[in-house]
């Protein structure tokens, strides 16, 4: 090929090249003027619009963006009013008379009343919203257009930051005619009081562009329009540091130095969303001693070593870890690895270990069955190496949640290792220590460790309750009903257009991102 | 094969076709339900959604249509199915036929994209190698495309990644279009353009290897046949030689493998989807795997599987038509 047409080539190239180069991006449009850019590697989470998004944090997370409940939190994580201006409750905990705050407009301009309130807890009584409960309600009254009653059936100390803090209210005028919310996918769906106005969703490229909600009560909130874009996260590293993006919502901790290194923040926390290793109390491990001799067989730093390459932090045995407003301050031994201690409380339980080092029970040899979820892989095969190295058999198996509910259900396995919120409101920690369901630590009856629960979920007096808590706490890493093994890191990266922060104890029911909604108001 | 046997080949292909479709049915609709679990288990499985009342879960089974016999959902499934309704994805809160009509025109801009890439090039290449058997250029060209054989195809997508949108970023790295799309529609095709670039290549090459392999064997038979020994004795070469005697012989065979190539591009597609973020079909399929969306999964397959039968049909009965003119 001769010189000249080499030379045509490539003009050609560079012709395309500019050619291509040419297109207009919004990178090169005022920053002023741009939407808040969220990019989230999930991607599409159903329509915004609390039956009809999908059963997931971030789901629940940007809806809140569109809905509004009656109590919200600020960049703290406090409560603080939201469509309740004010809220009291009576002496025995069973009244509480909610005020509302009259500026409160549904997206469509008309007023946010006491009669929208009172419909919801009715109509999520016959239609069950997955991530808040009207069940303890007994009875809503709209007393005027902005004041409430509501009486419950027993007292509930977990009222407000539990249940009003996450109920998202539904407009009456729209939802009033819908018998089966689950389908009900039109836009009209998604008309809520929140800060910002679902304006188009693209299902097939998983994008959500919001625009601001002008007349919002609390304020107008910051960004013009809010765009959240599904974008793989080496891709999204690339269009933040040419700020096309503004928020990375969920990004690995080994790439927090790469984004550090260009002039970018990453903010990031415990998840508090612990792997928690739960047993088969019928088994071998109904035995106190055999938990604690597994607790010290297990080198948790080792775990978080190999599993995570240091991206997350040993977990307390307690329940409730660092950063939670439950936590009680008692330092916790936490179970410090010591195989010596491990073998003799086993052999004082009659297990015995052979020559090759394997553990036998009643002379049969131990094999238990491990169960995991996939997402647990990597913990659960370094928790397999040093259980196996302790001389106890595993057989583990990796299942979909489905199989694994079944799995657990029916008993067949030793050990089962899964991710699990300790975050949230403490009301519900009766169904996660005795609840039947599959990710309950499923214990048999503890007298003390139940009535101290069920007090400190109807306790009218928060001092009190968080004493019964710190008793709770010590009775949980004593008789471990499961073990904490690993708490995650999770790490948000972005701009400084916007300052994401993790709260304590998570976004309302317990989520542990950075985005919530405090983020984008005044 | 006279034009009636060709009507009663067609006719008996598409019975075939409409058999494999049925069955098709029948095992989406009975494989996921053989599985632990059912959608409203999956549903409830986050850690974060609290627990139920055995009241609440059975009117939400309800109201999602599980609490039926299976018989009667197998009849509802049909039914639907013959209108048409694909039924409703709940993680996505959507209409399933309503997602693949969206993601299936990226798809298909993909495939056929990439049809004329590939095609082009291996042909050309082939009969350039083909009709000098063992010579320089058909040394060369061999050489190049047994490297290229040699390299799984998501690793070629992987490396045009890495070479062309991160280390030299001439392209984009994922999606189908910018962010913030321009409203100007010759800007938007240019975009779309760009942005489809590497996956069309990542796609091209997997088949260009195939078709470059078959042009040549073919080639190679045909450069020792009478017909072209004695048309090259005429002094006939150029492009009349490879497009007339080389090119409209090829023809028969190409079409007949081409039945074939497309069931290989919507494979080799969902990974090139995945590697780019690309928003079709093949993406929103491994998704729906990831999140165990049988509706979403069923209705893609199913409509991927008409999709192929269909085309399988035509280039089948293009196929005979050519067969029957000889």
């Amino acid at each position: 090929m001769s010189c000249s047409v080499l030379n045509r080539i490539s003009v050609a190239i560079l012709l395309l090249n500019s050619a291509l180069y040419a297109v207009p991006t919004r990178a090169q449009t005022a920053a002023d003027t741009r939407p808040l850019v969220i990019a989230d590697s999930r991607g599409d989470y159903g329509l915004l619009a609390p039956f009809a998004h999908m059963k997931n944090g971030p789901a629940y997370l940007y809806t809140s963006y569109v809905f509004d409940t009656l109590v919200a939190q600020d960049a703290q994580g406090n409560l603080v009013p939201a469509l309740a201006k004010s809220w009291s409750r009576s002496a025995d905990g069973l009244s509480w008379g909610i005020e509302l705050d009259q500026r409160a407009r549904w997206h469509d301009g008309t007023p946010v009343t006491a009669g929208d309130v009172a419909f919801t807890v009715s109509y999520m009584a016959e239609h069950p919203y997955v991530f808040a409960s009207t069940a303890g309600i007994a009875g809503a009254e709209a007393v005027s257009a902005t004041h409430l009653k509501l009486q419950l059936k027993q007292s509930d100390a977990g009222f407000v930051s539990g249940t009003l803090a996450s109920l998202p209210i539904l407009p009456q005028h729209i939802y009033g005619t819908i018998s089966d919310p689950e389908t009900f996918t039109q836009k009209a769906a998604a008309t809520g009081s929140g800060p910002y106005i679902l304006d188009t969703q693209d299902k097939a490229q998983g994008r959500y562009l919001l625009r601001r909600n002008d007349a919002y009560y609390r304020g107008a909130p910051k960004f013009p329009s809010i765009a959240i874009v599904k974008m793989p996260t080496d891709a999204a590293i690339v269009a933040l540091k040419n700020s096309e993006v503004d928020v990375i919502t969920d990004v690995p901790l080994d790439r927090a130095d790469i984004i550090r290194s260009a002039g970018l923040k990453v903010v990031e926390a415990p998840s508090n969303h612990p792997m928690r290793l739960t047993f088969n109390h019928a088994g071998p491990f109904g035995a106190k001693a055999a938990r604690h001799a597994l607790a010290h067989a297990i080198d948790r730093q080792g775990l978080v070593d190999v599993a995570y390459r240091g991206a997350a932090v040993v977990a307390e045995p307690g329940f409730f870890q660092k950063g939670s407003p439950w936590r009680a301050p008692t330092v916790l031994d936490g179970y410090p690895t010591d195989i010596a201690k491990a073998k003799s409380l086993l052999t004082g339980l009659g297990w015995s270990q052979g020559e090759a080092g394997r553990w036998s029970r009643s002379g049969q040899s131990v094999t238990l069955r491990l169960v995991a979820a996939p997402q647990a892989k990597a913990v659960a095969t370094a928790l397999t190496d040093q259980l196996e190295a302790f001389g106890l058999a595993i057989e583990l198996r990796l299942m979909e949640p489905a199989q694994l509910q079944e799995q657990i259900e029916s008993g067949a396995y030793e050990l089962a290792l899964f991710s699990s919120s300790t975050m949230g409101d403490p009301g519900s920690l009766m169904r996660k220590v005795f609840g039947p369901a599959f990710n309950s630590d499923r214990f048999p009856d503890h007298a003390e460790l139940r009535n101290l629960l069920i007090k400190q979920a109807v306790s009218t007096d928060a001092t009190e309750r968080l004493r019964i808590l710190e008793k709770v706490q010590a009775i949980y890493a004593e008789e471990l009903p499961s073990l904490l093994l690993v708490n995650p890191i999770w790490a948000t990266a972005h701009n400084d257009r916007v300052t994401p922060t993790f709260l304590p104890d998570g976004v309302a029911i317990g989520i542990p991102m950075a985005m919530h909604k405090a983020v984008l108001l005044p | 094969m006279t034009g009636q046997s060709i009507t009663r080949h067609m006719c008996l292909g598409l019975l075939d076709r409409i058999v494999v479709f049925l069955l098709l049915v029948v095992l989406t609709f009975v494989l996921p339900r053989l599985m632990p679990g059912d959608a409203l288990d999956l549903m409830l499985s986050s850690d974060m959604a609290r627990s139920m009342s055995r009241a609440e879960t059975d009117n939400l089974r309800q109201s999602m249509g599980l609490d039926a016999t299976i018989s009667t959902q197998f009849l509802t499934y049909v039914t639907n199915l013959a209108q048409g309704d694909l039924g409703r994805s709940i993680q996505h809160a959507a209409f399933v036929s309503d997602l693949i009509g969206r993601a299936l025109p990226w798809t298909l801009l993909l495939v056929l994209a990439a049809l004329p890439v590939y095609l082009g090039i291996s042909v050309v290449i082939g009969i350039e190698a083909g009709r000098e058997p063992h010579g320089k250029t058909d040394r060369a060209f061999t050489g190049v495309m047994t490297l290229l054989a040699s390299v799984p195809p998501y690793s070629a997508a992987v490396f045009l990644l890495l070479g062309f949108a991160v280390l030299w970023p001439l392209f984009p790295a994922s999606g189908a279009e910018p962010l913030f799309p321009s409203p100007d529609p010759l800007s938007r095709s240019l975009a779309i353009a760009r942005h489809a670039v590497l996956p069309v290549l990542a796609l091209s090459l997997h088949e260009i290897v195939r078709f470059y392999f078959l042009t040549r064997g073919e080639a190679v038979g045909l450069s020792g046949r009478p017909f072209v020994l004695n048309a090259r004795a005429r002094g006939i070469g150029g492009w009349r030689e490879r497009v007339n005697y080389f090119g409209r012989n090829l023809l028969a065979t190409l079409l007949a493998r081409m039945t074939d190539s497309v069931a290989a591009l919507f494979g080799a597609v969902i990974y090139i989807e995945i590697v780019f973020a690309y928003p079709g079909i093949g993406l929103l399929l491994y998704e729906a795997i990831l999140s165990r969306d049988h509706v979403l999964l069923q209705g893609i397959v199913l409509t991927i599987s008409a999709l192929f039968l269909t085309v399988n049909w035509v280039l089948d009965a293009a196929s005979a038509n050519l067969a029957a003119r000889g």
